[in-house]
């Protein structure tokens, strides 16, 4: 869907801009309903919580363990683009950008989810939603410029090497909130 | 896949198109956040945890590629 030539231009921003939307969302929902948990999670005992879920599910990325995560197994109907060439694209971004109206092939956002859900600030919330929709929309934007199925094949022949880069900036972000959280003013 | 990307594209075309490219483009943040922690000053931590919040959510949202 995304290879048709009506997807560049505006119409490729559009999508990002509700990619963005989406994550931002997202992350909104997920701090207020994380608000409800911060009472009975202490900080250290929320750390660990994500410290444990990132590396069961960079496990489960590398293939050593094997279990499902919730998902929304479905794709984005093609209907949301009756919105027209701006708000159709912006719709399918948005609903893409909140990861949770079609599928989540990596255990990253759940991690993400977690430490927004029960550590983040506010501010740090919403910039992980950004973030989201960015991650997100490199990957279209890539895409786009490649013929049909090419970036499906380009990603699998580096799957092992990309997906450790993913899990080691990932840790490496992970590391970076933690310490900031434990510093003085942080 | 005898050429992996196509003859005719720009520079940015080129960065974007290639996953190792596009890894690189969500790996930058963490490091940008890595030397945000190092800073000096009160505003030093909030600035590194904002930057690792928006690595972490870049990272997550380029690994669900596999998912358009």
């Amino acid at each position: 869907m995304l290879k048709s030539p009506v997807w560049r231009g505006a119409p490729q921003y559009a999508f990002g801009l509700g990619l963005v939307a989406g994550g931002v969302l997202s992350a909104a929902g997920i701090v207020v309903l994380g608000s409800l948990l911060r009472p009975l999670v202490p900080p250290a005992l929320g750390w660990g919580l994500v410290a444990a879920a990132f590396v069961a599910l960079a496990a489960r990325e590398v293939g050593l363990v094997r279990f499902a995560m919730p998902q929304n197994a479905r794709l984005v109907p093609e209907t949301v683009f009756r919105h027209g060439p701006f708000w159709g694209p912006f719709e399918f971004g948005l609903e893409m950008g909140t990861g949770m109206r079609t599928y989540v092939t990596s255990g990253l956002p759940y991690v993400v989810l977690l430490a927004i859900a029960l550590l983040a600030p506010w501010q740090a919330a919403l910039v992980a939603g950004v973030g989201f929709g960015l991650g997100r929309f490199v990957m279209t934007s890539a895409s786009l410029r490649l013929a049909t199925g090419e970036w499906d094949l380009l990603f699998d022949a580096y799957a092992r090497l990309v997906r450790g880069l993913l899990l080691g900036a990932f840790a490496l972000a992970l590391l970076v909130a933690a310490l900031a959280s434990s510093a003085p003013g942080g | 896949m005898s050429s992996p990307l196509p003859s005719r594209t720009t520079a940015a075309g080129v960065v974007l198109a290639h996953p190792l490219a596009g890894t690189a483009a969500v790996v930058v943040p963490a490091l940008v956040a890595l030397a945000c922690v190092r800073s000096i000053g009160p505003s030093g931590p909030v600035a590194a945890a904002l930057f690792a919040y928006l690595a972490m959510g870049t990272v997550a949202g380029f690994s669900v590629s596999g998912s358009t």
